[in-house]
């Protein structure tokens, strides 16, 4: 069976709603996915029959939230095909994800030792190694970015040397919706024995994949961008690297045993979940990666495919558009940043809202990106499965409604 | 999210005048405040009189329309005005802007024009970032506290 939208709109209550008397056409997920009813249910029903805090409880209702919360667990463990349930760590979200891992790969560094990342990151990527490069001095490598909008793997060769300790790229720019290939990253890794994060925010939403294949070391992705809830993330790590790895927060959950004179950490991925975890929203994840994995989608990346370069095409018929990214499907997803001439992306972005076309303008919390291209920032547009045609047209509608008002400006 | 249209005409002719840079001779003060929120940069020059009222502004804006009709309508309504009274049509455009209020309209005919703002909070920076800029010139001007008179 051909794959019908309207099959997972109707799953998503919020596609239904009419913001502002509205239709809403949402284009934002890289931003945030919405979330489909089922996940709504399991995080109601997690927090009606279920909730107690998690692993320091004897009775029935701490034995049922910790099997729900170590259940979460195996189920990401399963979408991201670890070999262990141990493998997956539980955090806030991406960010708080990589500076985990910023934290911990940092710790025995310094002067001298070098990390290698890309003038695509996201914020989230980026400042927690300008905060590891203030607190040990490390040096600082970019891998430059393509005017198609890829990071430039040829710089490989020059960029990473024997000093380099950890290569952290993003999987998918949230920007140009560049897929990044890391079989040069990773070969470049091991030649010099360094690390490999990968940022997943805009990847893992894509579907069921194995991180360990890839060759990462580390990756990390975030809960409300696969439709679960917000506040709930992973890091995923091979064993031998979250075993070498200091933990990050200390707190109660996290250790072996503590005194006045000295503590011991537990095992990971206990020893960096310090604090009582966001449980039900691990519970509202578990069940969102089940719902990708339950066949829904199957047919999903054609249907998105053909919208995104729906966009791409109409965007090229626009005589002052232009499109911040691959101009083709190749190795590419759903996000497509586009700049107006003369119109500011907030702008646009209002312009849209008014037609109930929910947009993102800006710098994308990828500053030095924008400086690449030399703009300030762009308007993006960012599919999901729930997407269809009708969507695309009310965004050309709106576009070409700003496009007026701001004729002559 | 807001229920009026922002870009009426006002605003439109406002943004138009403010989308070129204006650069005034000998300034006494210069700002240049980011809104980091989207990245935007205003720049306000000002230069005082003897009295040490407001006499002329110079603005170059990397911003919105709504921050280019801004640093208009700022121009317009500071001149000839006191670091105090500066405060106070600030103080006026927030509260136009939260409240909707028409009676600040009397006091700042050309701030009227962001009435249409209201509602749509994410844009409230956008408007107000000029006025910052333009208390921080004159307190780079004086060396001082911007809100002192
Ligand atoms: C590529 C990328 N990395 C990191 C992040 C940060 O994710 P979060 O805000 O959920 O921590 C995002 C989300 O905006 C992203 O798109």
């Amino acid at each position: 069976m051909a794959f019908d939208p309207a099959r997972i709109r109707e799953q998503f209550p919020i596609l239904a709603t009419r913001p502002m008397g509205r239709p809403l056409h949402y284009l934002d997920n890289a931003a945030t996915a919405q979330i489909p009813q089922t996940v709504i249910d399991a995080i109601t029903a997690h927090e009606t029959t279920h909730r107690a805090n998690v692993t320091r409880g004897v009775h029935a209702l701490a034995e049922a939230a910790t099997e729900a919360y170590e259940g979460a667990r195996h189920i990401v463990a399963r979408y991201m095909n670890a070999t262990a349930d141990s493998e997956v760590v539980f955090t806030y979200g991406t960010t708080s994800a990589i500076n985990l891992a910023a934290h911990a790969l940092g710790e025995g560094l310094g002067e001298g030792d070098e990390i290698v990342l890309s003038v695509a990151e996201h914020h989230a990527n980026l400042v927690p190694w300008l905060m590891l490069r203030e607190r040990k001095g490390v040096t600082l490598r970019f891998l430059p970015v393509t005017d198609e909008g890829r990071i430039d793997l040829s710089a490989l060769n020059n960029l990473v040397r024997e000093r380099c300790k950890v290569i952290t790229l993003t999987h998918c720019s949230n920007v140009t919706g560049a897929i990044t290939d890391f079989r040069p990253v990773v070969a470049a890794a091991r030649a010099v024995g360094a690390k490999v994060l990968v940022d997943g925010a805009q990847m893992a939403p894509k579907g069921q994949f194995d991180a360990s294949e890839l060759g990462a070391d580390l990756y990390a992705f975030s809960g409300h961008k696969v439709y679960g809830p917000n506040g709930i993330g992973v890091l995923w790590g091979r064993r031998d690297v979250l075993s070498a790895m200091p933990p990050f927060m200390g707190g109660g959950g996290m250790i072996r045993s503590v005194s006045l004179e000295s503590v011991t950490y537990g095992d990971p991925p206990k020893r960096f979940e310090a604090g009582t975890p966001p449980i039900a929203q691990a519970v509202g994840l578990g069940a969102a990666l089940n719902w990708v994995m339950s066949g829904y989608l199957d047919g999903a990346h054609k249907h998105m495919d053909r919208l995104t370069l729906r966009i791409i095409e109409r965007l090229q018929g626009i005589p002052g558009a232009r499109l911040v990214g691959p101009a083709n499907m190749e190795e590419r997803v759903g996000v497509v940043s586009f700049a107006l001439d003369g119109l500011h992306p907030h702008d646009i972005a209002q312009i849209l809202d008014r037609h109930g076309v929910a947009v993102r303008g800006g710098h994308h919390c990828a500053e030095p990106l924008m400086t690449r291209f030399g703009l300030t920032g762009t308007a993006r547009a960012s599919l999901a499965p729930y997407n269809t045609d009708e969507d695309v047209d009310a965004l050309f509608e709106a576009i070409e409604d700003a496009l007026r008002t701001f004729s002559g400006h | 999210m807001g229920g009026k249209d922002i870009y009426e005409n006002d605003i439109m002719e406002l943004a138009r005048a403010g989308s070129r840079p204006r650069y005034i001779d000998a300034p006494d003060g210069t700002a240049t405040l980011d809104n980091p929120l989207c990245g935007d940069r205003v720049t306000i020059e000002m230069r005082r009189d003897k009295e040490g009222k407001i006499a002329d502004i110079g603005h170059d804006v990397r911003g919105c329309a709504l921050c280019q009709a801004s640093a208009v309508a700022l121009a317009d309504t500071a001149r000839g005005k006191s670091p105090v009274e500066i405060n106070a049509a600030l103080s006026a455009l927030q509260k136009m802007l939260k409240d909707d209020h028409e009676h600040h309209e009397k006091a700042w005919p050309t701030l009227a024009a962001f009435r249409s703002v209201h509602g749509h909070k994410s844009r409230y920076e956008c408007v107000l970032l000029p006025f910052r800029a333009l208390l921080v010139a004159i307190s780079e001007g004086e060396g001082g506290d911007a809100s002192r008179p």
